[in-house]
């Protein structure tokens, strides 16, 4: 009878959904210590992942394991080749949470734009009026640079087009004619792109190359006085470069959803700074999201279970192969 | 020779085309100065941040000939009384509602992700823990659009980005014009209030529009819903959307306007943490300034010179009566 352990639970009707199916049986496991997801993970055939760490020696210990669905997309947490050498398939869930990661971003733009936690904690202290240190701008008529062509960068250009922005798109897997067709300008040298964006937004993943990719460098080429959006992993950027940049004011604005170490603590040096706007990558954390996500890894436990797994949701699909 | 009285710094996109102009002279005062009312008096032109002009101020400005407002409201004007002396009032029509635009749809986003209250949370090195403000996402919400002029178009077509389901009040706009930009005309928009989750104000503030979203309007909506105002704070009944809010009627608010501007002190509101707040900022973008700073000097010369477009009065029926 197959077992689904939920590191943390995920969203009621996709408990229900995978209760509903004959024979499964399912486990909520919070909080998850390290003690707690050894004593228990010997029994699960599948587990859902929200944010802990599944290494190489936890995997041997799931001995029953078939499946390991990631809520999610990112699964930097998640040792890869140790689930495709044990033919374990690691699910994320797609297209679940874009549209929101997509949203966030736009939010965090605008957010920058209009300095809105600054203006509005000036305004419960009563004081009225612009001041010259947080300066409000359209996003109309400027331009962004959209590093990383994706689920979510793509959506991000599209909102970023109905703000009337010009839209420069950098990913060397998305042939130039595919971003030129939508309408957007596709770029090849990333420095010359730097000099000119507006805003540049991060939508790339926290893989080991992307790692530290905005330096001091990376922000020396930025235009002076542009905004820097980063929804995707806080390992992308040098948090000490970025946060000089930002109180040189050679970056005006930053809005994070993401930090290098999570929880960030208040000691983060960008936390200080009145031209951040901070989120606790919340980006894919509404409500909607959270079902969707939570929907998405139930179909793909139940899928597995019933050997109909789509590899389109499958990070290893080498694994689908070898087990037919 | 005419004379401007600049009731407030005008952005120096406006002030080089007074300074274009050998024929008149100017002068400028800082926002809310006691030297206005002496001032006015010697001016052929005024152009106004927030100053009242009244049936009292126009009796004692005989000179005056053109009343120009920075921005495009003009709940500050006695009209009638203007038009009565024939004197038209000029707003910087089309300069501003892009800004304004935006700032509505950041107030959205930011009431849909509880920017502020999440963003303090990260500074005090919280994260995630305690209570979680509810996330949401605009896709798929409805939106009800009240005023379908330059803004509210504008924000109607902005939601429709997102993928909002857009509704639109504007009993001035006839319906089959706003089913044909794609929206839902909702010409009974307090019958629409329950199926409403978000309710944006882009209507004028006039004495019909007074109190317009009042504790009726509030009782109607879901208690998940949240109200934007970028228009004019009394449009909405502030005491009725405090006690909404309290009582959770409604989820939670982004407000760039208040009934007093500059607010006083201990504003209920101000303790609340559902609401998102702006100090009427929504159209101060230099590059809006720049714009509106043009179009209200343009407005004011070009009423000297008898050229004045009436798109830009709010009065234009003073037009044919001066002719």
């Amino acid at each position: 009878m197959p077992h689904v352990l939920c590191l943390r639970a995920i969203h009621p009707d996709a408990i229900a959904l995978m209760k509903a199916a004959p024979g499964v049986t399912v486990e909520v496991l919070d909080p998850v210590t390290p003690e707690a997801l050894e004593a228990r993970i010997g029994e699960a055939d599948a587990i859902t992942v929200r944010l802990a760490r599944i290494d190489a020696p936890l995997i041997a210990k799931g001995k029953k394991l078939k499946i390991v669905a990631r809520h999610g997309v990112g699964y930097d947490a998640v040792d890869v080749p140790a689930l495709t050498a044990r033919g374990i398939p690691l699910t994320i869930t797609p297209e679940a949470n874009a549209g929101s990661v997509a949203e966030h971003a736009l939010m965090l733009m605008l957010a920058c734009a209009r300095r809105v936690t600054g203006y509005d904690q000036r305004l419960r202290e009563l004081a009225w009026g612009l001041v010259p240190d947080m300066p409000t701008v359209d996003l109309a008529g400027r331009s962004v640079l959209i590093i990383g062509f994706g689920r979510i960068g793509t959506r991000v250009a599209k909102l970023c087009s109905a703000f009337g922005m010009r839209v420069s798109v950098i990913d060397p897997a998305v042939p130039w004619n595919t971003i030129k067709g939508l309408g957007y300008t596709p770029v090849e040298d990333l420095r010359t792109a730097l000099a000119e964006a507006d805003v540049v937004t991060l939508h790339i993943p926290g893989s080991a190359e992307n790692r530290g990719i905005v330096d001091a460098q990376f922000l020396g080429a930025m235009k002076p006085g542009a905004m820097l959006i980063n929804t995707a992993r806080g390992t992308l950027v040098d948090e000490p470069a970025l946060a000089g940049a930002l109180r040189a004011g050679r970056v005006s604005a930053a809005g994070l959803d993401v930090f290098v170490e999570e929880p960030a603590v208040a000691t983060n040096p960008l936390l200080k700074l009145p031209n951040v706007i901070g989120t606790p990558h919340s980006a894919a954390g509404t409500e909607e999201g959270m079902r969707r996500m939570a929907m998405s890894c139930a179909e793909s436990i139940l899928a597995c279970f019933a050997g109909t797994l789509d590899p389109h949701v499958v990070v290893n699909p080498e694994v689908l192969r070898r087990n037919a | 020779m005419p004379h401007v009285l600049l009731a407030g710094q005008l952005h120096k996109a406006g002030l080089s085309l007074l300074e274009a102009r050998p024929d008149v002279t100017f002068e400028t005062l800082r926002p809310g100065s006691p030297e206005f009312p002496e001032r006015v008096k010697e001016a052929d032109a005024v152009l106004l941040w927030l100053e009242p002009i009244t049936e009292a101020v126009l009796e004692a400005t005989p000179r005056l000939k053109v009343v120009a407002r920075y921005g495009v409201g003009y709940d500050t004007v006695d009209i009638a009384a203007c038009t009565r002396r024939g004197i038209p009032v000029a707003v910087a029509n089309g300069s501003n509602d892009l800004s304004v635009a935006e700032h509505a749809m950041m107030l959205m986003l930011a009431v849909a992700r509880r920017t502020v209250e999440y963003d303090a949370k990260v500074r005090r090195g919280e994260w995630r823990q305690g209570q979680m403000p509810p996330m949401h996402e605009l896709a798929g919400r409805t939106v009800l659009v009240v005023g379908y002029g330059r803004i509210g178009t504008r924000v109607a077509k902005l939601a429709q980005a997102f993928g909002m389901r857009v509704m639109v009040h504007d009993p001035a706009f006839p319906t089959p014009r706003i089913a044909a930009d794609g929206h839902i005309p909702a010409p009974d928009w307090k019958a629409v209030l329950p199926e409403v989750d978000v309710l944006t104000l882009h209507c004028p503030l006039h004495p019909g529009t007074k109190g317009l979203v009042n504790a009726e309007v509030f009782s109607r909506m879901k208690p998940s819903a949240w109200l934007i105002n970028t228009a004019r704070g009394g449009v909405v009944d502030e005491p009725a959307l405090i006690e909404a809010l309290k009582a959770k009627k409604i989820a939670a608010a982004g407000l760039d306007v208040l009934v007093v501007e500059p607010p006083q002190t201990n504003h209920p509101l101000f303790a609340m943490e559902n609401v998102v707040l702006a100090p009427h900022n929504a159209a101060t973008p230099d590059e809006c300034l720049a714009k509106m700073a043009k179009r209200s000097a343009q407005n004011i010369l070009d009423c000297f010179d008898g050229k004045i477009d009436p798109g830009y009065l709010v009065n234009p029926e003073v037009l044919r009566k001066n002719a």
